[in-house]
């Protein structure tokens, strides 16, 4: 199990932090969803613990997006107007100032992030599981909780709105 | 998928893994701690599981051990509190051992339906449990344990009350 959660800790911490966009944020999130992962299934065979652990994990990206959303909506009237009000200051975009973020900024990577963080959550999801991770259309499909076919198509729909978002000349 | 998106892909998987070789130390002290932390509340709470499950067990072992107490555990309280009484009386020990046998005679000799005794495992009678009827030794003089024997009215048996 240490050998698992030290395989994983890194693109977990990506894929939290493509999610919700902060720092600390992700950090939280993949410490719970280890907690939970072990809590719930260390006894699973070695070979599901994969997509069961990114399971947890875009459960807890969920929860917080949700959460986010409902504390925006309750108290957003409290914050004051302004007349160039940017709508895209209230999405979830990256707000801390870590220095691996510094030294990225106009590079590859920084282009890639915007680009997944305008994916859906669904898309977002197949795309980083299916794509990055290389996990299987049935381990993607458990990890999403949802059927194979329709992480065939989160999955092309995302790379389709990607390479658009991208252009030819990227990275 | 095509050639082009599969190259894609490729792309966008080789520059992530670039980033993930960047991060901070602190970000990954930070990353080893949450995986510290789940391997050892796990094993905390296997710990927990198997004390909470034993707590029962415990618990019907010493059920089954107060219901198996002897049956003479009542003898033993009754006896403790006899002897308790005896050591604790004005008179002597010697007076509940010697004047035992000096009683029954008069007992006897006068002939009179009183108190019952039985004898105790400490081999002292007690005035105050009362006896069914038993067969009397043949031995004048001596008592034996299953001897019931009646008592007198006179001389008085001291109160040891």
């Amino acid at each position: 199990m240490e050998a698992f959660l030290k395989a994983v800790e890194r693109q977990a911490y990506r894929i939290a932090l493509v999610g919700t966009g902060q720092h600390d944020d992700a950090l939280d999130i993949v410490q719970e969803a280890m907690l939970r992962f072990v809590e719930k299934y260390s006894s699973k065979p070695r070979t599901e613990w994969k997509p069961l652990f990114y399971r947890i994990l875009y459960n807890q990206i969920k929860s917080l997006q949700r959460k986010r959303v409902l504390h925006n909506k309750w108290f957003s009237w409290l914050l004051p107007k302004k007349e160039d009000d940017n709508p895209i200051e209230y999405h979830p975009g990256r707000q801390d100032s870590e220095p691996e973020y510094a030294t990225t900024l106009n590079s590859a990577y920084t282009k890639l992030e915007e680009a997944l963080s305008e994916l859906s959550f669904r898309q977002q999801q197949a795309f980083l599981l299916r794509g990055w991770e290389e996990l299987s259309v049935a381990e993607t499909a458990t990890a999403m909780q949802c059927s194979e076919g329709s992480v065939k198509t989160h999955y092309s729909r995302a790379i389709k709105i990607l390479r658009k978002r991208l252009g030819d000349h990227w990275p | 998928m095509t050639d082009d998106s599969e190259k894609f892909v490729r792309e966008v998987r080789r520059v992530l893994d670039e980033e993930n070789q960047n991060l901070s130390g602190s970000t990954l002290n930070r990353l080893q701690r949450a995986s510290n932390q789940a391997l050892h509340s796990s094993s905390n709470k296997k710990a927990k599981i198997w004390g909470w499950s034993l707590a029962p067990i415990a618990g019907l072992i010493f059920v089954a051990i107060l219901l198996r107490q002897p049956a003479n555990f009542n003898q033993h309280k009754m006896d403790s509190i006899t002897d308790w009484q005896i050591i604790t009386s004005e008179e002597s020990f010697e007076f509940f051992q010697e004047d035992i046998a000096f009683y029954e005679w008069v007992s006897e000799a006068m002939g009179n339906d009183s108190v019952h005794y039985r004898r105790n495992s400490s081999g002292v009678s007690s005035p105050f449990s009362f006896a069914k009827s038993g067969k009397r030794d043949t031995n004048r003089g001596r008592i034996t344990q299953e001897e019931t024997t009646t008592q007198w009215r006179t001389p008085r048996v001291p109160r040891l009350i």
